[in-house]
């Protein structure tokens, strides 16, 4: 987009550059023209920067995600770039030796380090206890000169070795559980309980924030089975925090050739930045394309300004014309006019942007849930906020000379003489001639992509649109017209419901075009139907000259009128749309925490060092069943029908290994399932027994991949084991409980080099109340880092974040209702001036000055009404659609509609759009009549 | 120049029948001054002007371009302030009327005529002669009707759905007139209503003006035709801001 854009002004600037510097004619009227109404000049700089302020939001918001998840490194890495996981603290120290004697170049640190998953609690009344921690055994001296950095270890302070029951803990930690320096800490691990002295407390940065509490070597673990404890070394790239992981594909090919096949090396850090910067252009896609809305219906304001500009000044280009100065010259004094706003807007429009998306990211970090792995704070990048400024001003100063090039094509004589144009005279033809370029344009797209989703939406559509002026040849203008818009507006609006594999999951943009289509359609469609609007108010009004003249001009200007409804109704489709897509979802709390739990209520998570059982649980009043699942994660693969070939790369997923028995409580129910099984719990049975007879291994799949039922997948676990695996069907909403893939706990040693232990457990109730049982669990063994929850509240918690994002979202788009706000008011403002002479006949006539007050507070009116009633009529559409009849979102949805929140969006715009004629309609008819009229001597 | 009244024309209303018995003018000014400023230099359009109009006089206010006739006009008629002095119309002091109360008696009791026409552009030629009538409060339905019946006098009846854009401007011009005289007004002032005709048009419109007078109603009109000069009850010339 940013280069798009450069090469836009790269084409434009330099012609206008000229003329500012080389044309003094082109210079005087561009520039004067901007200084005569220096009042209205900032209402132009202020509606052309809102699109710029909304595209420089989007990239801050994305910055600053970006840049916040690649703080994780520094707070939960620090120095370490790399890690090994080996089995014991002899393969640890022959691994940190083998590493130190290779002497490669690009490591700069190397140390071994003890982890244990632990539960700890403070000591004493009012005891708290946290069920999930992580206590890291660490050399004093090693860790110190790890990397060569102190500081980013975050443990510089630390000049002593701890005695062993001693320990040093991190901020968070401590705050958590209302501990300090020299109190007592219990940490629980293995089932049991020891208590450590706090020595220090310590920013969570580094390895103090990769690890919780620290401890002397052998502190914790010597008094644990070998099992419950993780022997690791960490590498150290050379390089600082960020600059050291551009070393790592040289390191990890190093540490690969070093060690034998199947040791687990994992990049960390490359792969923490990796993610961070997805997130980033993620959000900073999601944010740009949502506030792509609010940047078209900016657009629709610089056309409707500039168009008035060259309206307000006819008489002056035909006169101009007359004397022989050419159009081009004209459009390019209007160019020169246009980039000295565009200028303004740009840094005005870039300074808004990142208040803007300071105030998102500030409240999205205010949802952010208490144990999110890193806090939101703006980051603001010079190089997306020029960005965001060349793109507002390419669009802008493209913008202006198209809307110019368009305005000053006029007839001399008519200019003068302020007469209309000659509309019949060659616009039949040229009409026609657009309309076969449409048509071809439509063919050649349908021809070579249909199956692209925004083609088969856009497409179709187009070709109805270029179909109305050959439509125009055998039938009326007006029926044409409508006939066309109708047949566009039902292939926009069903076109989720007619092709749904075509327009299966889609990605944002589409729904982006369906919404600009719709709501482009729409407008046209009913400013073809003025007479409707002129027949019904003058009913309505008992024939109020207000109401006649505020009707008359917009209906007598039908395209200034299609964009302002447009800009208008763009906005509110896309608030609707996301507000009743995100109150369907919130009713789905009950069927998502079905859908992943299937019979099972209960999801309990323990500490791996707890040793917690499926026995314990049982024991647990309430609990009825209980199916234990081990956890580890694989990187999946999709071969192809021969199964010798990857077809589709899925990268690294959860999975879940259970147990013979797990299909005893009705299971998760499967969305897809192999025709050789005759139900689901069949499918689970086979994927619980682990390998078949013929030696099969079944999974379960996510819904979400593109994996069918009998598709062979390739499973590859962090040490290097493989198997393959067939899918014996497919499951949805498993990511609410990072689910992944299913597979029999019996066929992890082909995949895994250590046994997994159950850490996990599904559990059903007995009939009590769910909820109660969960609590008394959670709260009867928090040291066992028994961490349990409904189905039902992991949905609810989800969807509550999901809640908060839309709501961010909506926020965001409040940008964008502003634009239409400001819009209509400088329009009305401009439109002021324009009927000057009106509005002095008017007067002169004895209209009263209320009456023409009246005349904009009902154009304003005119134009919100349809505005709101397109933009959340078309959004109720477009969701409706969307959520039941296609395969864009969930399946079997229920649809609602949320009427208290699309009304209250409702008439809160158009009370504000009611508000942006306040000021012009104020200001209108305030001159004495023969001053509007200009006749005076 | 001051040519005295021809002939005595029949009242439109009661009271123009009272003013015709009191023999007092239907517009009065007195000592009426009126100050332009271009940028620092004061042009002072009109210059302590007198003058009184009677009912039912066809009056004529000509003189060089530039002299103040169409300000005279405008402050006359209560569309433009002035700076001192005061004008009568119908008994009432224009100037110090509030707006509303202006705007009122401008709606009740006068018609404009302008020689660039100011027909609204959005509104058919039929919607822009009934804006007076709706203007003075008169029902809709009658409005339409009534505005039917005045674009039929001027020759327009099949022209009333028009738009000015699709009307030529002869066509305007009527248009405009039959919206200036919809209200039956007691004063209409029009500023070069002529300008824009042709000689026949131009004619054709005298006419109509004089049908009106006739039936009662005053006209001042400020213009350059001399034919429009010819036919006046009363010539009055300005020059540099003095009505002589």
């Amino acid at each position: 987009m940013t280069v798009v854009a450069i090469v836009v002004l790269a084409l434009l600037l330099p012609i206008t550059i000229f003329d500012f510097i080389r044309r003094p004619t082109i210079r005087r009227l561009g520039l004067r023209n901007l200084a005569r109404r220096r009042g209205e000049a900032v209402l132009v700089v202020g509606g052309s920067m809102l699109a710029t302020a909304l595209i420089t939001a989007s990239f801050v918001i994305g910055d600053s995600f970006d840049h916040s998840i690649r703080n994780i490194a520094e707070t939960k890495l620090g120095p370490i770039d790399e890690f090994i996981v080996v089995p014991s603290t002899s393969d640890a120290e022959a691994a940190a030796s083998a590493i130190q004697t290779a002497e490669f170049s690009d490591v700069d640190g190397v140390m071994m380090l003890h982890s244990i998953d632990v539960a700890a609690g403070s000591v004493g009344e009012n005891r708290v206890v946290e069920p999930t921690l992580r206590f890291l055994e660490l050399d004093q001296a090693a860790t110190v000169a790890f990397g060569n950095e102190p500081d980013a270890t975050g443990l510089s302070s630390w000049t002593e070795q701890l005695d062993p029951t001693e320990v040093i803990v991190n901020n968070v930690m401590a705050g958590d559980l209302g501990v300090s320096e020299g109190d007592t800490l219990e940490v629980f691990a293995g089932g049991e309980g020891q208590q450590f002295t706090i020595v220090d407390v310590v920013p969570a940065k580094g390895l103090a924030g990769l690890g919780d509490i620290v401890g002397a070597p052998g502190a914790l673990s010597l008094n644990l089975p070998a099992d419950l404890s993780e022997s690791l070394v960490v590498v150290s790239n050379r390089g600082g925090v960020y600059e050291g992981a551009e070393r790592t594909d040289t390191v990890m090919a190093q540490l690969t050739n070093l060690f034998p096949e199947g040791t687990e090396i994992n990049p960390a850090k490359q792969e923490l930045l990796a993610d961070a910067d997805a997130e980033g252009q993620e959000t900073t896609y999601i944010f740009g394309t949502i506030g792509g809305f609010s940047v078209i219906a900016g657009i629709l304001l610089v056309v409707n300004l500039f168009a008035m500009l060259a309206a307000e000044r006819r008489t002056d280009i035909g006169t101009m014309r007359a004397i022989g100065i050419r159009q081009g010259t004209i459009v390019r004094s209007f160019a020169l006019e246009g980039a000295a706003y565009g200028v303004l807007a740009a840094i005005v429009g870039a300074a808004t942007g990142i208040g803007v998306g300071a105030a998102v990211v500030s409240y999205a970090n205010s949802t952010l849930a208490a144990d999110a792995p890193f806090s939101l704070t703006t980051a603001i990048v010079p190089a997306s906020l020029l960005s965001g400024a060349v793109i507002g001003f390419a669009i802008s100063q493209l913008t202006v000379i198209g809307t110019c090039l368009r305005s000053t094509r006029l007839t001399i004589v008519r200019a003068i003489k302020d007469i209309g144009e000659d509309k019949h005279k060659s616009g039949r033809r040229r009409s026609l001639i657009t309309g076969g370029i449409g048509l071809a344009l439509a063919a050649v797209a349908i021809v070579l992509a249909s199956d692209v989703a925004v083609v088969a939406l856009a497409a179709p559509v187009l070709a109805c649109v270029a179909l109305i002026p050959f439509a125009k040849l055998v039938l009326p203008a007006r029926i044409a017209t409508f006939a066309g818009c109708v047949a566009g507006l039902i292939w926009a609006a069903m076109v989720f419901g007619i092709l749904p594999k075509t327009m299966d999951n889609p990605d944002v943009d589409v729904f982006l075009m369906q919404g600009v289509l719709l709501v482009g359609l729409a407008s046209v469609l009913v400013a073809n139907l003025d007479n409707v609007w002129l027949a019904v108010t003058s009913r309505m009004s008992g024939g109020s000259i207000g109401a006649k003249l505020g009707l008359a001009h917009p209906l007598d200007r039908p395209i200034r009128s299609v964009m302002l409804v447009a800009m208008f109704a763009l906005v509110l489709f896309t608030v609707s749309f996301m507000v009743i897509v995100n109150a369907v979802f919130l009713t789905q709390g009950p069927a998502l925490a079905q859908r992943a739990g299937g019979g099972y209520e209960v999801i309990v998570d323990t500490n791996p060092s707890s040793g917690y059982s499926a026995d314990e649980l049982l024991e647990t009043p309430g609990i009825a069943l209980v199916a234990p699942i081990a956890r580890s994660w694989a990187s999946v693969q999709a071969l192809d029908s021969t199964a010798s070939a990857i077809d589709t790369p899925f990268d690294d997923w959860p999975v879940s290994m259970i147990q013979p028995g797990f299909e005893l409580v009705d299971p998760p129910s499967t969305t897809r399932r192999d025709d050789r099984f005759s139900s689901d719990a069949e499918a689970w049975a086979a994927v619980a027994a682990g390998p078949d007879a013929d030696g099969t291994v079944w999974t379960i799949a996510p819904d979400d991949l593109e994996t069918a039922p009998g598709d062979i997948l390739r499973m590859e676990g962090p040490g290097g084991r493989a198997l393959m695996a067939t899918v014996a069907g497919t499951s949805e909403q498993q990511w609410l409980v990072d689910g992944g893939f299913f597979l029999g706990l019996d066929a992890a040693p082909s995949l895994y080099n250590e046994p997994l232990i159950p850490t996990r457990f599904y559990a059903s109730v007995d009939g009590r109340d769910a909820e109660a049982v969960t609590a008394g669990l959670t709260a009867s063994s928090p040291e066992r880092g028994v961490d349990a929850a409904t189905f039902l509240d992991r949905a609810e918690e989800e969807l509550a974040g999901q809640d908060s994002f839309v709501t961010m979202l909506q926020g965001y788009l409040g940008l964008g209702l502003l634009i239409g706000i400001v819009g209509l008011g400088v329009v009305l403002t401009r439109a002021v001036r324009e009927r000057r002479r009106e509005i002095g006949m008017l007067r002169a006539m004895g209209v009263a000055r209320s009456q023409i007050r009246s005349m904009f507070v009902v154009e304003a009116a005119f134009i919100g009404v349809q505005g709101v009633v397109l933009g959340i009529g078309l959004g109720t559409l477009s969701a409706w659609q969307v959520l039941t009849k296609s395969t864009a979102f969930e399946t079997g949805l229920d649809f609602v509609v949320p009427s208290t929140a699309l009304t209250v969006i409702g008439v809160v715009s158009l009370a504000l759009a009611l508000l942006a004629a306040v000021a012009p309609a104020a200001r209108s008819g305030r001159e004495t009549p023969a001053a509007s009229l200009r006749i005076s001597a | 120049m001051t040519i005295p009244m021809r002939t005595q024309h029949r009242p439109t209303n009661d009271h123009d029948a009272d003013l015709l018995a009191n023999e007092l003018p239907i517009v009065s000014a007195r000592s009426v001054t009126k100050t332009y400023w271009a940028g620092d230099i004061a042009v002072h359009a009109l210059n302590s002007v007198d003058l009184d109009i009677n009912q039912g006089q066809f009056v004529v206010v000509m003189g060089p371009s530039g002299n103040g006739k169409s300000t005279l006009l405008n402050c006359l008629s209560g569309i433009d302030s002035i700076d001192s002095g005061t004008v009568h119309i119908d008994g009432k002091e224009i100037h110090v009327l509030k707006d509303r109360a202006r705007t009122t008696h401008r709606a009740q009791r006068m018609g404009f005529i302008f020689q660039s026409f100011n027909l609204i552009p959005v509104l058919s030629a039929a919607e822009n002669v009934e804006l007076p009538l709706l203007a003075s409060g008169t029902k809709p339905s009658v409005a339409r009707e009534t505005a039917a019946k005045g674009l039929t006098q001027v020759g327009l009846g099949e022209r009333a759905r028009h738009r000015p854009a699709e009307l030529s401007g002869g066509e305007q011009q009527r248009v405009a007139i039959a919206r200036a005289l919809i209200t039956k007004p007691a004063v209409v002032w029009a500023d070069e209503p002529t300008g824009n005709l042709d000689s026949t048009t131009a004619g054709l419109v005298l006419d109509v003006f004089r049908q009106a007078n006739e039936a009662g109603q005053t006209f001042v009109i400020v213009t350059h035709d001399q034919e429009l000069g010819k036919s006046a009850d009363r010539l009055v010339e300005v020059k540099d801001g003095v009505v002589r």
